[in-house]
């Protein structure tokens, strides 16, 4: 969508990620000297967006979209470090694929990689606080990760291009028509591909989930046991 | 195993490209909103045919395929070893 979002719209969304990847890029650089352990994860959580954002899927509506692949990196590394995951396959489609683009990439920085991992971080968390199955907290994080990315996706466009009788909220609600009821199931699909994910990293890498304090080594022990 | 994921992705790609996908329903909103008088300002750098988007695609899946792969067999051979 190069060039759709007008002035002065695009600029907004630009002033409004680059902070946050600015602060991301230093957090990830960080990670990297302090825990070199942690590379391939990161490496991994960074290839789970490649691989996940390059599928387009049909749908119920008859129209198909793209998961994001975002909430893995979410509850493992946060959402500062995940915006700088999610910048590196945006340029990539938008330089070589035409798809996204470079004028809309701060729109789409801040819906896939900043509004989306932070709403699956903190529904991750406070689901790990009400001690809920960790399944179903990833399943749950990684789904809403994905939704959310779509409907900030749907208001970014409604506050751009607000209807004639109705305003923004006419518009959105025609943006979320399109955007959010395509993306249930496939939100509903990334969110148990996420969670198969993390059932193998409990079985080899355990420990690097304690370390990121995503479990605590009890329930790790526990979850290991189930599990063999 | 790659080559297998890699025909996969291009199988669901190709087969999903023959629907309408979602941006270009939101453009069709964006015209009915604003009566068909909004153009876009600039356009891509780069426009690949839908051939070439859909290989740049399955190529995109398969550089995150190979490192996951490459993730669970050293995790797998790490295993290994610790048993030995």
């Amino acid at each position: 969508m190069e060039g759709f979002l007008p002035h002065p719209w695009w600029e907004i969304w630009f002033a409004l990620s680059l902070p946050v990847l600015a602060y991301g890029a230093h957090k990830t650089s960080n990670l990297i000297k302090e825990h070199r352990e942690l590379l391939p994860l990161l490496a991994v959580s960074a290839a789970f967006v490649f691989v996940l954002s390059s599928l387009k899927l049909p749908s119920v509506t008859g129209s198909s979209s793209h998961p994001t692949g975002t909430g893995m990196g979410a509850i493992l590394f946060g959402p500062w470090v995940t915006a700088v995951l999610s910048v590196i396959v945006l340029i990539y489609q938008a330089l070589f694929l035409a798809h996204g683009g470079l004028t809309t990439l701060g729109a789409n920085v801040f819906s896939m990689g900043i509004a989306g991992p932070a709403v699956g971080y903190l529904i991750f968390r406070a689901m790990s606080l009400a001690r809920v199955n960790l399944y179903a907290s990833v399943f749950t994080a990684a789904m809403f990760a994905d939704l959310t990315t779509y409907i900030v996706t749907s208001l970014q466009l409604a506050l751009a291009f607000p209807a004639a009788s109705g305003g923004v909220m006419t518009s959105l609600q025609a943006f979320l028509a399109v955007f959010a009821i395509t993306q249930v199931p496939l939100a509903a699909i990334e969110g148990a591909v996420t969670a198969l994910m993390f059932k193998y990293l409990i079985r080899t890498r355990s420990d690097v989930l304690v370390r990121q304090r995503v479990l605590t080594q009890s329930k790790a022990d526990d979850l290991k046991e189930m599990i063999s | 195993m790659l080559a297998l994921l890699f025909a996969l992705v291009g199988f669901i790609n190709f087969h999903a490209g023959q629907g309408i996908g979602t941006d270009d329903k939101a453009v069709q909103v964006i015209s009915g909103l604003t009566g068909g008088s909004y153009q876009p300002w600039t356009g891509p750098i780069w426009q690949p045919s839908s051939s070439v988007q859909g290989l740049l695609f399955c190529l995109q899946a398969a550089l995150g395929l190979a490192m996951i792969v490459y993730f669970l067999h050293s995790n797998n051979e790490t295993k290994d070893s610790d048993l030995r």
